[in-house]
């Protein structure tokens, strides 16, 4: 039986990435880094924090770097459906830090509002997309009745909208940019890139210092930290430039600040919402550092604005 | 305005074996409920239908759920087999009240057993080296604060080697005296004889499980006695044999 053999429709209008030279030498190339650089923290593993941090970080990059290069090789819809099992995976753990993921009603819809927003990515309507933001909220606002409660419902109608706008639509825009020629490479190349800035920030970090940006947040991202983090990513983006459909040198910058920066405030953003409610991790993520939302959380900036940049700026 | 206050005590103060537990939210979360429906579906109308087929004799479930929100259900134990078939027995919409007490260091030993053990099966981490009570503080909780909940638990705390039933630990009669909850015998015919101790696998074949009286708390002679009693009556050969004394009648 041949596996892709729907009868639904499906549109194989480009061939699967690994048929690609391109996809294929991307992978060998970020699998070697990933490789490399475990070998390299694999001695100093128990050096320090800083230290400690990253190899947890590379060991759970070990094992999901590959299931995303499988995945994202695979022909369309399955990279745009694995995105939106990630939205809900992020929207699941939101929850659980929010002490409402037994609100069913409320988890429910914004998981349904998740999977119409790859429904709309899927049909190309751009419209839906950006008005699922008001469904979700207009479904939220009727669970109180369902229920006939009011008690807390303020809270529980905001988080849900929150944690929809964050994890499903910002997210998901990454759908959207699944659209773009060479889709693929794109998300790959964000997805790299704002890993890289937030490994190397934490790397970096002990050495440069200067400034704590937001002591009160995070008092481990510096002014120093975060411009070498920036610079460092910029350079990959420019040395990565082969994956964007259009290698000048605006769109490798615009790239590069985007994934440095739009990661930062996400990452900054998803720490506000865990120290408010009082929640470092939920569970480890495959293995080592923090949960699935400590991988996703620099993408609800950096998606958005990659996407806007791209189609609008650029 | 008031402060939002975030009840996320499930996740903050509970270690990862014991998150699937109801002990703050008292819900079960949704990951859990999908897991269980799918579970049940594949248990009840797949495997105890066409590998196993499983009959159910005495009480209605339906009926002592009516009257019974917060039962132990005991049973002898001999086979692996055993807590799923009467898991199997009851019906789905009773599952989310439906827990099992699980030894820590067999059913949540791995990744794999660890994922069923929670979501599948409900299972309450029992840790049998455990000198510090936290399995029994934990059932108590459950079974003090829930408002339903029905416990399947094996009072003869390992599985019989050759099938017949042995004596009973005290565990069942701490949590049934303390919390006052009543106990539901049932007594399970054929399970060790499709999955007796060190087979891999179930055998296909025919089991019944008996659902006896519900019999109130008290002290562990009284239910062993009351539960032989019983059983006693549906398998006269299920206990050990007690080593008659040797006649010295001259013949």
């Amino acid at each position: 039986m041949d596996f892709f053999d729907f009868t639904f429709p499906i549109r194989i209008a480009m061939p699967t990435a690994w048929e690609s030279h391109i996809y294929r030498q991307t992978v060998l190339i970020v699998l070697s880094i990933i490789f490399v650089s475990g070998a390299i923290v694999f001695f100093f593993r128990n050096k320090n924090y800083y230290f400690v941090q990253s190899w947890a970080s590379i060991k759970s990059w070990l094992i999901a770097a590959p299931l995303m290069f499988i995945v994202m090789g695979m022909p369309e819809p399955w990279p745009l459906v694995f995105l939106t099992l990630l939205a809900i995976l992020g929207a699941k753990i939101f929850f659980q830090i929010m002490g409402m993921f037994h609100r069913s009603y409320f988890v429910l819809i914004c998981y349904a509002g998740i999977v119409g927003l790859g429904v709309a990515t899927w049909y190309d309507r751009l419209d839906i997309y950006n008005f699922m933001p008001m469904i979700v909220l207009g479904a939220a606002c009727l669970v109180p009745l369902i229920r006939n409660s009011y008690k807390r419902m303020i809270q529980y109608m905001s988080l849900t909208l929150l944690g929809f706008i964050f994890l499903g639509w910002s997210f998901m825009h990454l759908g959207l940019i699944l659209k773009f020629p060479n889709g693929v490479y794109q998300v790959m190349y964000l997805i790299i890139l704002t890993e890289f800035c937030d490994n190397t920030n934490l790397a970096v970090g002990r050495y440069v210092g200067g400034w704590k940006l937001f002591p009160g947040i995070n008092p481990r991202r510096t002014v120093g930290s975060t411009a070498v983090a920036a610079a460092l990513t910029i350079f990959l983006a420019g040395s990565m430039r082969f994956l964007l459909p259009d290698g000048s040198d605006k769109y490798w910058l615009a790239s590069g600040l985007v994934a440095s920066l739009g990661g930062f405030l996400g990452d900054l953003i998803m720490t506000v919402l865990r120290r408010d409610a009082g929640m470092k991790t939920v569970g480890p993520f495959i293995l080592g550092r923090g949960d699935f939302l400590n991988r996703v959380d620099r993408m609800i900036f950096a998606a958005p604005i990659y996407y806007y940049v791209m189609t609008v700026i650029l | 305005m008031k402060d939002w206050n975030y009840d996320n005590e499930q996740w903050t103060k509970l270690p990862t074996y014991l998150k699937h537990l109801p002990l703050f939210t008292r819900h079960i979360d949704l990951f859990s409920v999908a897991m269980r429906f799918v579970w049940s579906v594949f248990l009840k109308n797949i495997v105890f239908k066409f590998y196993i087929r499983l009959k159910v004799k005495g009480t209605p479930f339906k009926e002592i759920y009516r009257t019974q929100p917060k039962l132990i259900i005991i049973s002898n134990h001999a086979s692996h087999l055993d807590a799923v078939s009467i898991a199997a027995s009851i019906p789905r919409r009773f599952w989310l009240s439906l827990y099992i007490a699980a030894a820590k260091d067999y059913f949540f030993t791995n990744a794999l057993f660890t994922f069923f053990s929670k979501h599948c099966l409900g299972a309450i981490p029992i840790d049998r080296k455990d000198r510090k009570g936290e399995a029994i503080n934990l059932i108590l909780k459950l079974l003090t604060e829930l408002p339903r909940m029905w416990l399947i638990i094996f009072p003869e705390g390992t599985r019989s080697k050759d099938g017949k039933i042995q004596e009973f630990k005290r565990g069942v009669s701490i949590f049934s005296e303390r919390t006052q909850t009543p106990l539901l015998f049932t007594y399970l015919e054929g399970n060790a004889e499709l999955w007796p101790k060190g087979q891999p696998i179930p055998l296909p074949g025919k089991l019944v499980l008996h659902v006896g009286p519900v019999h109130p708390p008290g002290p562990i002679q009284q239910v062993y006695a009351a539960y032989k009693e019983w059983v006693v009556t549906i398998n006269p050969d299920a206990f050990q044999a007690i080593p008659s004394e040797p006649s010295n009648e001259q013949e």
